[in-house]
Parts: C-alpha cells; sequence; structure tokens
C-alpha cells in the first residue's frame, strides 16, 4: 500500500469523517485507489432534499491536493452543466463549469493553482495537514446552503 | 459500531466536549454506562467528571448517566461533555449584538441559522447563504458542524462571536 494509500485509509477511518457519514452529511459510494466517490447530502432551492456525487482523485495525497470533479456516477463523466447544483452566488461559483472541469475552490487541485488562491484564501486553500473531511465540509456547507434563506421569512 | 478488543466487546462512542479540539472516538466497554463516557472525555480534558454533564448533539437535556450504553441508543448519535449546562452566545455584526443561550452540544451550523433569521439579523435571502460565523475579531469561518462548547472551557459561559461574509472565490475562468 502506498503512502497516499494509507493516508487516504486513515482518513476514512477518521472519527471526522465518520461522524458526517453518521449524520447523513456523506457515504463512500466507492473506493479503489486512487479514485473514491462519495455521495454529499444537498438542500435544493426548493426546500427538496437530495444527493451529489463527486469523483476525488487522490494520487499524491495529502502532499498533492486531491482533484474534486462533480461527478455523474452513472455516465462516469463531469455531472452536465443543467444538473449541476443551483442556488446562490456562491454555489453557482463553485460547481461551474470551467477550464479544468474540476470544483471551483481553493482546495482543489486545479483551483488551487488558480488565481494564486491558495495565497489569498488561505482557510481555503490545500495543505498537507487537511483531510478528506475538510473539503468534504465545505461541499456539504455549500450545498446544504439554500436551507438558510428558507428558514429566513424576513427582509432586511 | 461493536468492537473487539483485548478480548472485551465495547461500542465505539462519537464525542466531542470540552477540553477536545475534535470530535473523538472512544470505546465504552459492553454493559457501561453513560457516566463512562464523562468519565473518559474528563480525564482527557483534564477536569473531574462529577463536575460535566453528558448532552446529545443539538440536543438541550442532559443525558442520564445511569443509562447503559447501548449501540442503538448511544452509538448512532454524537455526544457531547462540558461542565457548563448551557452557553450565553452573544453574536456582533454591523455595530449591534444579540443575544441567546445554547447548550454546549448545539452545532456551529445551528446558532448560524439562528443568527440570520428572523430571530437574529434578520439577513437578506439573497445573502443568507453566504454569512458565517467566527470568533469575535477572527475571520476564519469555524466549522458548521463544531459544537459551540469545544470553544470554551468552565468557569467561563460565554462565547463571542461574528457573523461574517464568506469569501466567494472567483475569478476569470472559462
Amino acid at each position: 500500500m502506498s503512502t497516499a494509500e494509507d493516508a487516504v485509509a486513515v482518513d476514512l477511518r477518521s472519527a471526522r469523517f465518520r461522524a458526517g457519514v453518521l449524520r447523513g452529511h456523506w457515504r463512500e459510494v466507492s473506493y479503489a485507489f486512487p479514485e473514491l466517490i462519495v455521495g454529499v447530502a444537498a438542500v435544493e432551492p426548493d426546500g427538496s432534499s437530495s444527493e451529489y456525487c463527486f469523483r476525488f482523485e487522490l494520487t499524491g495525497f495529502p502532499s498533492v491536493a486531491p482533484e474534486v470533479t462533480i461527478w455523474d456516477c452513472a455516465a462516469s463523466a463531469p455531472l452536465a452543466p443543467g444538473s449541476r447544483p443551483k442556488g446562490s452566488n456562491r454555489v453557482a461559483e463553485a460547481f461551474k463549469p470551467w477550464g479544468n472541469q474540476t470544483v471551483y475552490r481553493p482546495w482543489d487541485r486545479q483551483g488551487s493553482a488558480h488565481n494564486n488562491w491558495a495565497t489569498t484564501h488561505p482557510a481555503l486553500a490545500w495543505n498537507a495537514s487537511r483531510d478528506l473531511t475538510f473539503v468534504l465540509e465545505d461541499l456539504h456547507g455549500l450545498l446544504t446552503s439554500n436551507a438558510i434563506p428558507r428558514s429566513n421569512g424576513a427582509q432586511s | 459500531m461493536l468492537n473487539v478488543e483485548h478480548g472485551t466487546e465495547s461500542i465505539a462512542i462519537m464525542v466531542e466536549g470540552e477540553g477536545l479540539a475534535e470530535v473523538e472516538l472512544i470505546h465504552i466497554p459492553c454493559g457501561g454506562t453513560a457516566a463512562e463516557i464523562v468519565a473518559v472525555v474528563a480525564t482527557k480534558g483534564g477536569y473531574m467528571a462529577e463536575d460535566a454533564v453528558l448532552l446529545t448533539e443539538d440536543c438541550d437535556q442532559p443525558v442520564d448517566l445511569a443509562l447503559v450504553v447501548t449501540e442503538e441508543v448511544f452509538g448512532r448519535r454524537i455526544h457531547h461533555v462540558h461542565r457548563a449546562r448551557n452557553i450565553e452566545v452573544k453574536v456582533f455584526y454591523q455595530m449591534r449584538h444579540i443575544d441567546r443561550r445554547f447548550a454546549p452540544s448545539t452545532r456551529v451550523q445551528r446558532a448560524l441559522d439562528w443568527a440570520v433569521g428572523p430571530e437574529g439579523f434578520k439577513i437578506d435571502p439573497s445573502i443568507g447563504p453566504e454569512m458565517e460565523l467566527a470568533l469575535h475579531g477572527h475571520t476564519t469561518p469555524l466549522p458548521k458542524n463544531a459544537h459551540l462548547g469545544r470553544y470554551l472551557r468552565h468557569p467561563c459561559h460565554e462565547l463571542e462571536l461574528d457573523l461574517i461574509r464568506g469569501v466567494v472565490p472567483n475569478g476569470s475562468c472559462r
């Protein structure tokens, strides 16, 4: 087993990862190193519950950031743009199609090299002390953020 | 989850609590009581178990420490051990602040929902999803699944937070 494979196994057994599974926030769909597929719970703009899958390419993990793509498991391909999560500008930006097809966030392997994000967004940037749950918490936070305005009937 | 270690069956329990930086997995021997969960976490946190309460995530009422730990009741929820029964949370935003009492087992997400909602700052729904909570005077958002009790130690029972607008990384990327 490679160092990267060991590191992934440690993360998948960690209390942090298992807590997310216990809460119903994410679930392991399949894993064959270096490819991990995880389903992440979501709330749609109409309030309904759903799930989106993400493909993690984990070569060199954790020294090398994961490459994370929103995934169509049936087609084994990036999810079509029209089927991607909808919601606030924050959601739209994160899951929009762009040059590298990966999730558009500073922790992604492609995103971290983009626009100097590793420096300008250190709280969201990848480093070797991060774990898979760091990414999953960010994805789950984005995908369930539609729940917040629904619970707020007032305006300001 | 049942485990067998050193020939003894045990139940894996996920806990957060005062003195723990993260959610942790502990093992309680089958037949043990909830008081043993408190004892393990209190030892890790460096305080007396007699002073602490056991709570279930996002619940306000302490768990009866005489209950026998079972997989069905304790293994499928995340628990919290703390010497504070309640926390006075104060959230600052644009020269105002609001207050509310929460149990230390409350997730940051629930405090955020309250802060942006109609009982809080009534944040416009168009930017509500972009709001985050940070420790007062800081800019790094708190993890939304962290328990509030993680951020303070008895005898301090007050937690000051800032409601901040999270960053939306974007750029020329088409």
